[in-house]
C-alpha cells in the first residue's frame, strides 16, 4: 500500500497534474455554486477538455471537478438556501440559518469546509486502505458475477429512488439500457436499431446522453422556473476560523458521520445524499439539552452532513475502481469518462493501470487540502460569480454543453439529437422520472451484455450451473430483495426500512412548515 | 393520475416497438447455432421494460402538477435556437452562428424579465429568425398554443417591434458579449489545435 501511495503522490506532483487538480476544484465549485447544476453537469462540462490528456491526468482533473462540485453545493446551499445538488440539501437546515439569523456566514462556511475536509480526509484513509485488498478479491469474480454485481448495482439505485418513485425509476433503467443497444454489436458486427443512419452507427455517445439529460435539461429548467441567480449574496469578508472549543464539539460528530457516510457511500445507489440525511439524523437523535436546537444553526447540523456527504462521494468511487462498476449517476460518468480513454474498468486497473488507480486516489487527498486551503479563502470571490445575471448563464450552459458534443464528433446531427434528448428529459423530469438510473443503465448497459453473453458462454447456456456458486446465490438473494424493496418496506414499515423514509419525510416536513 | 398512466402507456408502447424492432436486427449465419445473439439482450431488455411500464399503469404514482402556464415559451424558443444552430453551424460558420445564437439566447431570456405575455415581441424575433422547417416537427408536442403561434410571425412586423423592445445600448452590449465569448472560444480552441475547420464564415470551400 506504501509503495501504492508513493506512486500515486509520484503521478500528482507534477505540476500539471497539480494544477489539474486546483482546475478542476475551482471549475467545480463554480459549477457546482449555481443552483440547480450539479456534480454530473460539472463534470460532463468539463470531460471534452479532458479528452487532449492521459488518463491519469484527466480522472485526476474530474475528480477534482466532482468534490468542488459538491464544495460550491454546499456553499449555494449555506449562502442562499438554494442547494445545488441533493447531496447537500440537508447542509442547508442549520447551515442556513447560521449564515442569516445568526449572522455567521463565514463560521459556517469554515465549518462546511473543515467538515468536508475531514470527512474527505478519513474516508480517503479508508479507501486507500481496503481498495487494494477488495481489488483483490474481485479478481475472483467470474462473468456472472461481475453481470449481477452490475444488476444489483441498478436494482438498488432504484430501491435508493425517492418513495413512490421506484416504478419510475426502474423504468428509466430499461430506457438506459435500450438506448445503450443502439449501434453496432461489436460482437456480432450487425447494426442495431440504427435505422439506416450513418450517425448512428456507432451508438449514442454518453457524452451526449449525458450532457442531454443533465446539464442541458437542468437549463432548460432553469429557463421554465426563471430563477435568475440575481440574487444578491452577502460576501463574508471575515471571520472564517473556527475557535478550539467549537473544532472540539464537532470533532466527534465529524468522526462518526464520515465513517457512517464513507460505507453509505460505498453501496451502490445509496450515496451523498442518503448519507448526509442519515447523519443529520442521528445527530439530531444524539444532540444534547442546552444547544442550540437542530434546525436553527447548529453548528453540529452543519457539520454532519458536510462530513458525511464528502465522504460518501469518497466511499462512492470503491465500486468504481475497484469493480468498475459505479453505483451512482456521477460516477457512473467518471466511468464513460475512462471508457472514453482507452481504459479498461474493473478490478484489473489496479494491476495495469495503477498510476491512475493510486492518482486517483491520492489526488482526491490533494483536492481536499486544496478546497480548504485555496477555494475557502476565494470563496468571497468566487461567490460574486454567483451574481451573474441568468440571462447570460442560461444561454452559455447551452453553448458550453453544445461545443462539448461538437468538438468530438463536427456531426451538426449530433447537437439535433442532444437537443431531442434534453427535450425528452425536460418532460420526464416535470413528471418527476429521476434521470440518474438512466444514464446508469445507459453506462453499464455494453457491459451487462458482454459479461452476460460470456457467462453463458461458458456455462453452455446452463442456467443451474450459473446459480450453484455461493457468491451468485447471495447477490441474486440481494438482488430480489432489492427489487422487493417497495413492498418489504410496506411490510415493516415500523422497522428497519421505514425508518429512513420517515426521517426524510419528517426533515422535509419540518422544514416546510417553517 | 392520469399522467402517471399516460406515461407509463407511452413507455409500455415504446419497450412493444422496441421489442418489434428487435426482431428486426439482421442476424449472420452462425447465429442460429449461438446460445447468445445479438437479440437476445435487447430481447431480454424489452421484457424487463414492458414489466415496468405495466407496473407503472397499473401503480401510477400522483406527481404535483407542475406550474407550467405560460412558462414553456422560453424554454421552447430556446430549443427552437439550438436546433437553429445545429443547423446553421456548418453554412454559417463557427463565429458568425455562435455569436448570433449567444446574442438571441441572451435577449430571450431578458426578455423573460418581465411576466409572461408583457412583451412576448422580443423573442418571436429571435425564433423566426432561426426558425426552418424542421423545428415545427420537433417541437410540436412541446409547444404550447401560445408559441406555436409565435414561430409564424412574419419577419417585417417584428423586426419593427424588436426595435421598440430593447434599447439600442442594451443590445450592443448583448452582441459584444457574444462576440466576444465566440472569438475567445474559437481562439482557445484554434489554440488547442482543434481546429473548427469553419472559421469566420465559409467562403472559401464550394
Amino acid at each position: 500500500m506504501l509503495e501504492g501511495i508513493y506512486l500515486g503522490l509520484v503521478t500528482v506532483a507534477t505540476w500539471q497534474n497539480i494544477m489539474l487538480v486546483i482546475a478542476g476544484c475551482a471549475a467545480g465549485t463554480i459549477i457546482g455554486m449555481l443552483p440547480g447544476l450539479g456534480p454530473i453537469s460539472a463534470i460532463a462540462l468539463m470531460i471534452p477538455i479532458t479528452y487532449g490528456f492521459e488518463p491519469s491526468s484527466g480522472m485526476i482533473l474530474l475528480a477534482g471537478v466532482y468534490y468542488g462540485a459538491i464544495f460550491g453545493g454546499s456553499t449555494s446551499s449555506i449562502l442562499i438556501n438554494a442547494p445545488g445538488v441533493a447531496g447537500t440539501v440537508a447542509t442547508a437546515f442549520d447551515g442556513y440559518p447560521m449564515a442569516t439569523t445568526q449572522g455567521q456566514p463565514g463560521k459556517a462556511l469554515a465549518t462546511a469546509a473543515y467538515s468536508s475536509f475531514a470527512g474527505g480526509t478519513i474516508a480517503a484513509i479508508i479507501l486507500m486502505a481496503a481498495a487494494p485488498y477488495l481489488s483483490g478479491l474481485a479478481l475472483s469474480f467470474q462473468s456472472i458475477d461481475y453481470f449481477l454485481m452490475m444488476v444489483l448495482g441498478l436494482s438498488l439505485v432504484t430501491a435508493f429512488a425517492a418513495k413512490g418513485e421506484f416504478i419510475k425509476a426502474m423504468v428509466m433503467t430499461c430506457l438506459g439500457l435500450a438506448l445503450a443497444t443502439v449501434g453496432t454489436d461489436l460482437t456480432a458486427g450487425v447494426q442495431r436499431f440504427t435505422f439506416g443512419r450513418m450517425d448512428l452507427i456507432d451508438g449514442i455517445s454518453f457524452l451526449l446522453l449525458a450532457m442531454g439529460t443533465f446539464a442541458l435539461s437542468e437549463a432548460l429548467m432553469m429557463a421554465i422556473r426563471h430563477t435568475s441567480a440575481s440574487e444578491p449574496i452577502r460576501i463574508p469578508r471575515t471571520g472564517l476560523n473556527l475557535d478550539l472549543n467549537e473544532l472540539k464539539s464537532i470533532f466527534p460528530t465529524i468522526t462518526r458521520a464520515s465513517i457512517l457516510g464513507f460505507f453509505i457511500g460505498v453501496l451502490p445507489g445509496a450515496g451523498a445524499t442518503i448519507a448526509s440525511f442519515l447523519a443529520y439524523g442521528a445527530e439530531k437523535n444524539l444532540s444534547k439539552p442546552g444547544e442550540i436546537p437542530f434546525g436553527e444553526g447548529n453548528i453540529k447540523g452543519l457539520a454532519a452532513p458536510e462530513a458525511a456527504n464528502n465522504a460518501a462521494c469518497t466511499g462512492s468511487f470503491v465500486p468504481l475502481l475497484t469493480l468498475g462498476i459505479p453505483g451512482s449517476g456521477t460516477t457512473a460518468i467518471l466511468l464513460g469518462a475512462l471508457i472514453a480513454y482507452g481504459v479498461q474498468p474493473g478490478p484489473q486497473l489496479y494491476v495495469n493501470e495503477p498510476e491512475i488507480f493510486w492518482g486517483v486516489l491520492v489526488s482526491m487527498y490533494f483536492g481536499n487540502l486544496f478546497l480548504l486551503f485555496l477555494n475557502l479563502p476565494l470563496i468571497p470571490y468566487l461567490a460574486r460569480l454567483l451574481a451573474i445575471p441568468g440571462p447570460y448563464l442560461i444561454p452559455l450552459i447551452m453553448f458550453f454543453s453544445m461545443m462539448g458534443v461538437y468538438l468530438i464528433s463536427f456531426n451538426p446531427f449530433d447537437l439535433q439529437m442532444m437537443v431531442v434528448i434534453a427535450i425528452v428529459a425536460v418532460g420526464l423530469r416535470l413528471l418527476s422520472f429521476p434521470m440518474a438510473p438512466l444514464l446508469l443503465g445507459f453506462i453499464l448497459g455494453g457491459m451487462l451484455e458482454d459479461n452476460l453473453r460470456r457467462a453463458l458462454t461458458v456455462s453452455d447456456g446452463d442456467w443451474q450451473y450459473v446459480l450453484e456458486r455461493p457468491v451468485t446465490i447471495i447477490l441474486v438473494v440481494c438482488i430480489v430483495t432489492a427489487l422487493l424493496s417497495p413492498v418489504l418496506r410496506g411490510l415493516v414499515s415500523t422497522r428497519v426500512s421505514g425508518m429512513f423514509s420517515t426521517l426524510v419525510s419528517k426533515l422535509v416536513s419540518e422544514r416546510a412548515s417553517r | 393520475m392520469i399522467t402517471a398512466r399516460l406515461t407509463g402507456i407511452i413507455f409500455l408502447g415504446l419497450f412493444i416497438a422496441y421489442g418489434y424492432q428487435a426482431q428486426e436486427i439482421q442476424l449472420d449465419f452462425w447465429a442460429s447455432a449461438e446460445l447468445f445473439d445479438a437479440r437476445t439482450f435487447p430481447e431480454l431488455i424489452a421484457i424487463a421494460g414492458v414489466l415496468c411500464s405495466t407496473l407503472l399503469i397499473i401503480f401510477p404514482t400522483a406527481v404535483p402538477a407542475p406550474e407550467l402556464k405560460g412558462r414553456l415559451l422560453r424554454p421552447a424558443i430556446l430549443i427552437a435556437l439550438m436546433l437553429g444552430y445545429s443547423f446553421l453551424i456548418e453554412p454559417l460558420g463557427f463565429i458568425a452562428s455562435t455569436a448570433l445564437f449567444l446574442t438571441l439566447g441572451f435577449m430571450v431570456l431578458e426578455s423573460g424579465a418581465t411576466k409572461e405575455g408583457d412583451k412576448p415581441e422580443t423573442t418571436r424575433e429571435v425564433t423566426t429568425a432561426t426558425s426552418n422547417e424542421n423545428l415545427n416537427e420537433n417541437l410540436d408536442e412541446n409547444l404550447d398554443e401560445n408559441s406555436k403561434e409565435s414561430l409564424k410571425q412574419t419577419p417585417n412586423e417584428i423586426t419593427a417591434v424588436v426595435a421598440g423592445a430593447s434599447t439600442a445600448k442594451n443590445i450592443i452590449k448583448k452582441v459584444s458579449i457574444a462576440i466576444a465569448v465566440s472569438v475567445i472560444f474559437y481562439a482557445l480552441m484554434t489554440w488547442l489545435g482543434i481546429h473548427l475547420e469553419l472559421g469566420i464564415l465559409r467562403l472559401n470551400d464550394a
